[in-house]
């Protein structure tokens, strides 16, 4: 049997598909992942992934919901009135809590050992790390996605939790072993596809204007970094086609295998190297 | 049908009306139909996840099981119990 090794999935909202992509090549290739540190859709994946789905089940599940998320109800569902607190850091009416209570509880969903999901705390910019089993895991997917501008914060006893990007969009930090990183970059330019004007908006933010700075360096001496390169999307892009959804998934299988082929190689990780690389 | 909605029908099913534990009926369905789902996940996970886990992998196997067994009278939707 393989090490293990850890796995980190940074923040990134729509992009997750990268993500999931190299779920598959790591599935294939025979890696074996022990603990997983999730942050916003990371912590998502992160959440399926520790439960025991496999990549194709998660794909599955993220396409379905793809297909959904132009129902205005589950805007809906998600509209609430904020303290003043809470709107001041957040500036939104949005709360992801009552979608991801009622989501956890649908699906099953546990906290598990093998699940890290990060969050910041809005006043310090410090990570919160929510891990072992006695935690709230719809509270802790709420704040760790819970980007200031778009969601409320969570409120976590005196604290008030915002997305842990905002400490760090893939930390590496909880880290015991060497790890895989899933990086998500960021858009750097507008697309050039059509857009609905709340597309637009989110687009042109991450462009020219950040939210909040997410800081991204992560040590490439110890972990293998799989950086994905996405520019013309932002992370909150709900309206892509699935066709790009895919595109996203099939460049995060194939570049990851590449990258894994190349670690393994190294002996940076154990795996099976079956096959060549892919074609980039 | 929708992963979602296939969960919910099974979980329904193993709920319906004279089922002392709900659970054996999933790993009933989990063996009768040959899913390759790993033990630990039966024995360990919610009965939602495992539905979850059935409608995932079973997808339209488990909808047509689901469907003769209608037929055959084995279960009806108005004897199955509410979530």
């Amino acid at each position: 049997m393989n090490k293990p090794v850890e796995l980190v999935l940074g923040a990134g909202g729509v992009k997750g598909y990268f993500h999931i992509g190299l779920l598959k090549a790591i599935e294939e290739l025979g890696i074996q992942v022990g603990a997983v540190t999730g942050v916003s859709v990371g912590a998502i994946i992160a959440t399926f992934y520790t439960n025991g789905m496999n990549s194709d089940m998660i794909l599955k599940l993220f396409l379905e919901a793809h297909e959904k998320s132009g129902n205005p109800l589950l805007l809906a569902s998600a509209v609430t009135v904020p303290d003043m607190r809470s709107f001041l850091v957040g500036m939104s009416f949005l709360s992801l809590e009552k979608p991801w209570e009622e989501t956890v509880e649908r699906l099953g969903l546990t906290p598990n050992d093998r699940l890290r999901i990060v969050a910041c705390d809005a006043r310090t910019k410090t990570p919160v790390l929510f891990e072992g089993t006695a935690y709230k895991l719809y509270a802790a997917l709420s704040a760790s996605g819970a980007l200031p501008g778009v969601f409320l914060p969570v409120h976590h006893g005196d604290q008030l939790l915002i997305d842990g990007a905002a400490h760090h969009r893939n930390p590496d930090e909880f880290c015991q072993t060497t790890a895989i990183i899933s990086a998500l970059g960021f858009a750097t330019r507008l697309s050039l596809e059509p857009q609905d004007p709340i597309s637009f908006y989110y687009q042109w933010r991450e462009v020219y204007a950040p939210v909040v700075k997410q800081p991204t360096e992560v040590d490439h001496e110890r972990h293998v970094v799989v950086e994905h390169a996405a520019d013309d999307i932002c992370g909150l892009a709900f309206n892509l086609s699935t066709k790009r959804c895919m595109g996203m998934y099939e460049a995060g299988y194939k570049h990851g295998k590449q990258v894994l082929l190349q670690a393994i190689a190294q002996g940076k990780i154990e795996g099976n190297c079956v096959g060549s690389a892919p074609a980039a | 049908m929708q992963t979602l909605e296939l969960q919910k029908r099974i979980l329904s099913f193993a709920h319906r009306d004279g089922v002392a534990e709900p659970k054996s009926e999933l790993t009933v369905l989990v063996d009768t139909l040959g899913l390759g789902i790993p033990p630990h996940v039966l024995t360990s996970a919610t009965p939602q996840f495992v539905a979850l886990q059935i409608a995932l992998v079973g997808g339209e196997r488990v909808e047509h099981h689901l469907d003769e067994l209608a037929v055959a009278g084995v279960i009806t939707e108005d004897k199955q119990q509410p979530l």
